[in-house]
């Protein structure tokens, strides 16, 4: 439906771009419908029928790594919705947006969780959200929505409004998997110590060992993604991006601006490229000094807890005093950004980092042979390769499992195309591998920010640019310290999008719990989950049922910490 | 007898932290709270892990549809006198998603709040003032800005 | 086992040499710095009334009210997120995000900015033309600019009234098209 023209005009867009036309050749020879060939972006479209083949053909013959689904209400554009796979193709430095039409008539999908274990959760959501069935899926239940949330409302459909609050229909509530014969269950949340966030886990366990879980999330859901098609402009949801989480603000305003720059065709400032790469790299720093406390704060080691919290808290003043805000910066628009480093930036900046690295430094050096620290990280919490590919996890989770992607490189955003970016890989697979990921990419963030610092241009910060056209795909790719955060606009014609879609990181990581925890003892059940450093990590306090014996015990941290060392 | 409950109340309370659905900037803010800059167990408050020891709830978040009900458990398990303290711009009047499909537009629609610490997220520094200022060490320095014309 | 205990020194070492860094705050102040976002603050003189700032805002709590002859500009500040989209759209920079963050209270009616301007209402129909000062503030601009001088006889119609007016004025020489 986007990019209507003729079959003349296709042509000659396919032929003019840089894009790989041995990859468009092929595409074309599958009879890939190709709409619209950009420079870092095609989107094709295929029917209902084609689509399993299509996605097979993805995955196994262009190495397709998939993103997440899209749906929208495109009724009152076209008279179908529309359901778009997102895949990126790595090797070839491309985005590939693969849309079917979906008749209003019959509003279903063919389901391709079985082909990709990662698009489970991104097609349930379609489902919750604009309700095309997914046919075939595995585990068809409510991800998304409240629990009293009525069966036949969809907030994304374009006749539902924004603030529409139904009647609670309690009887909705998402059943859980029954556990498996032999295994107790414990209920782990959604209110926990240490847990951040709301979430609830049910563990099955034998004995000591984890044999299975369920899940029941999305307590934090607000709506974002209906607001910003449907109350925001603009130039508004770049401030419900930064809001979308607590540490990574920058990352999702950043990526909105850039996919609503790339729909629209607006060319940023070099500076403003410049400004939003030292900031993300800020970011970053303290992100993964965070994560180095919180995951110690998990298995005990309080010290080191509260040693990176002090490491990490001049950043935070940093970037109050240059932006306005510890957290929130509030200077990503379209366009560029709305206010220059203020005077003296640089001078408050170099002082800052250098003094981290030095800490940082020390830090490493002393933890290297802390053997109680390394027993509890390494060989534990192991995430196979096959599994990361699988679950399409991202950022130090699948880097620690050896897989090379860093959307820095694979798809150079804001300033990175000008800079050398050292992607930090690690076999080990294990809690330690993200650990070291994580400690050399604070490093390297420390390094990118001198050479940003240094290479910085002159000149204006936000470009200038006329109306925006409607109905423009435009979709970007940041890496946060979580791992890749991914963005789709649709541009519209009421001054804002028409369709917008945020797909996190910890989205594909979380996934991949069950396979991370299965064989796993309940004593390493919180580190190995805090390791994918999700915006939630797991409890210190958990309540074990024993079936058998009917007893219930409540485990507290140091029990926890004893049975582990115990078993050694 | 209640003068020396109020007295005891201002002298170290313990609090328990709720995430009603927030983004996590608060509850980030609210751990940087005990870590060594700001360090808030000196003055004997410090974070509990379960609301039946705590004094004081700290909620940060909208309070979305789908945690209101464990919210609402939550309160309850707590033992009186407690106070109910929202963290952020959030819960004091429902944020940027105020009026959305799937929030409640703030705390004081779920339950009875004794203070509100607006920011977004609030400084660590905010956090320490708005917890003292419900204890009644500090005074209240906001007020409204009000002109009228004619 | 050697190693591990050297490592131990190692943290050891790391925390005496950052030694106590807690800050003496609350006892003492610690005001943010540089471009720091916190509470807004409106400069009546300057503000002129017009809306802008409740276009921009997007925790949409600037809402405008034409009511008896008053406009009335309510900010609902507890919902605030400090963004200060506000201040960059204001035409008058009649808004500025304050240094005060120590805004916790019991009661929400301590977090609002409540504003009430007199209108010019139309001479023809009634309707409001827009708030005094910003006639006034057109008006000066006008008076300042010696052309267009005749405009200012028009500065208290609303754009219907104007148009109509505009059409049935001979010095104008427009051609109307029955």
């Amino acid at each position: 439906m986007v990019g209507e023209g003729s079959e003349a005009d296709m042509v000659a867009t396919i032929v003019k771009t840089n894009a790989s036309l041995d990859l468009q050749k092929r595409l074309q020879a599958q009879n890939i419908h190709l709409k619209e060939v950009r420079d870092d972006m095609l989107i094709a479209n295929v029917s209902s029928a084609d689509l399993q083949d299509t996605v097979r053909y993805i995955r196994d013959m262009l190495k397709g790594r998939f993103i997440t689904s899209v749906g929208t209400d495109c009724r009152q554009l076209t008279g179908c919705y529309e359901v778009s796979q997102l895949f990126a193709l790595d090797a070839d430095k491309l985005f590939l947006v693969l849309t079917t039409d979906v008749d209003p008539a019959h509003v279903s999908i063919p389901s391709i969780t079985w082909l990709i274990p990662a698009a489970n959760w991104a097609e349930r959501e379609v489902r919750d959200l604009i309700g095309v069935e997914p046919i075939g899926h595995p585990d068809p239940r409510r991800l998304v929505l409240p629990d009293d949330w009525p069966d036949d409302l969809h907030p994304l459909r374009k006749d539902f409004r924004f603030d529409e609050r139904p009647r609670s229909q309690p009887q909705n509530k998402v059943v859980l998997k029954v556990p498996p014969p032999d295994t107790s269950v414990f209920p782990i949340g959604p209110f926990f110590p240490t847990l951040e966030e709301p979430v609830f886990i049910n563990l099955f366990v034998h004995g000591e060992e984890i044999v299975g879980m369920d899940y029941r999330g999305f307590f934090a859901h607000r709506g974002i993604e209906k607001l910003g098609d449907a109350e925001l402009t603009y130039q508004q949801v770049p401030t419900i991006a930064e809001r979308i989480c607590g540490i990574c603000g920058f990352v999702h305003s950043s990526c909105y601006c850039q996919a609503a720059e790339k729909a629209a065709g607006i060319e940023i400032p070099p500076r403003a490229a410049y400004i939003r790469t030292l900031l993300l790299e800020l970011e970053r720093i303290h992100s993964h000094l965070l994560w180095i406390g919180l995951a110690c704060h998990f298995i005990g080691f309080d010290t080191l807890f509260m040693q990176a919290w002090r490491i990490r808290e001049p950043v935070m003043w940093l970037t109050e005093n240059i932006t306005g805000n510890r957290k929130t910066y509030g200077i990503n628009h379209i366009g560029g950004v709305t206010r220059d480093l203020p005077a003296g930036a640089r001078e408050q900046i170099t002082p800052v980092i250098d003094k981290i690295e030095a800490e940082v430094a020390a830090v490493v050096d002393a933890i290297l042979g802390d053997s109680s620290l390394r027993a509890r990280l390494e060989d534990t919490g192991i995430l196979t390769p096959d599994d990361a590919r699988a679950y399409c996890v991202v950022g130090p989770t699948a880097r620690g499992s050896g897989l090379d992607i860093d959307a820095r490189r694979d798809h150079p955003f804001a300033a990175y195309a000008d800079l050398d970016v050292n992607v930090c890989v690690e076999q080990g697979c294990d809690i330690w591998a993200r650990t070291m990921v994580r400690i050399r990419e604070l490093l390297e963030a420390i390094r990118l920010v001198r050479l940003v610092l240094k290479k910085l241009p002159k000149g204006p910060v936000m470009a200038e640019f006329d109306e925006i056209e409607p109905y423009r795909i435009g979709v970007s790719s940041v890496e946060a310290p979580r791992g890749e955060a991914h963005h789709y606009v649709m541009t519209g014609n009421e001054q804002r999008p028409y369709r917008w879609r945020v797909r996190a990181p910890s989205y594909n990581n979380l996934q991949s719990i069950p396979a991370l925890l299965r064989g796993m003892t309940i004593a390493d059940a919180p580190i190995s989950v805090g390791s994918l450093d999700p915006c939630f990590s797991c409890t210190e306090r958990i309540a074990v049922i024993d079936k058998d014996s009917g007893e219930l015990r409540i485990y507290k941290q140091e029990e926890l910490l004893k049975r582990f060392n115990d078993r050694k | 007898m209640s003068r020396l409950l109020d007295w005891c109340f201002k002298k170290s309370i313990w609090v328990y932290h709720v995430n009603a659905g927030s983004c996590n900037g608060c509850d980030i803010e609210i751990l940087d709270v005990l870590t060594p800059y700001y360090d808030v167990e000196r003055f004997g408050i410090k974070l509990v892990h379960t609301p039946r020891h705590a004094d004081a709830l700290l909620v940060t978040g909208p309070v979305t549809r789908q945690v209101r009900e464990r919210l609402l458990r939550v309160y309850e398990a707590t033992p009186d006198p407690k106070l109910v303290i929202a963290v952020g711009s959030c819960p004091t009047n429902g944020g940027i998603w105020y009026n959305s499909y799937s929030t409640l537009g703030g705390l004081s629609n779920v339950l009875p709040v004794n203070i509100f610490i607006p920011g977004c997220p609030p400084r660590p520094e905010a956090i320490l003032y708005g917890v003292a200022q419900a204890l009644g060490l500090v005074p209240k320095q906001v007020e409204p800005q009000i002109v009228m014309e004619g | 086992m050697f190693k591990h205990t050297i490592s131990e020194l190692k943290e050891a070492l790391v925390c005496l040499q950052a030694g106590q860094v807690t800050l003496a705050y609350p006892f003492q102040p610690h005001a943010p710095g540089g471009e720091f976002r916190g509470k807004p603050v409106i400069d009546v003189d300057k503000c002129i009334g017009c809306g802008a700032c409740a276009n921009a805002c997007p925790a949409r709590l600037i809402t405008v009210k034409d009511m008896n002859g008053y406009r009335t500009l309510h900010f609902e500040l507890g919902r605030c997120t400090y963004c200060a989209d506000c201040r960059d759209v204001c035409p008058q920079q009649a808004l500025r995000m304050s240094p005060q963050f120590e805004l916790s209270t019991s009661s929400l009616e301590d977090l609002q900015i409540h504003v009430q301007f007199k209108l010019v209402l139309c001479r023809l129909c009634g309707e409001a033309v827009g708030t005094q000062r910003s006639v006034n503030l057109v008006n000066d601009k006008l008076a300042a600019s010696e052309l267009h001088q005749d405009d200012r006889d028009y500065l208290d119609l609303c754009i219907a009234c104007k148009r109509k007016v505009a059409i049935h004025t001979p010095s104008l020489n427009l051609e109307v098209v029955p």
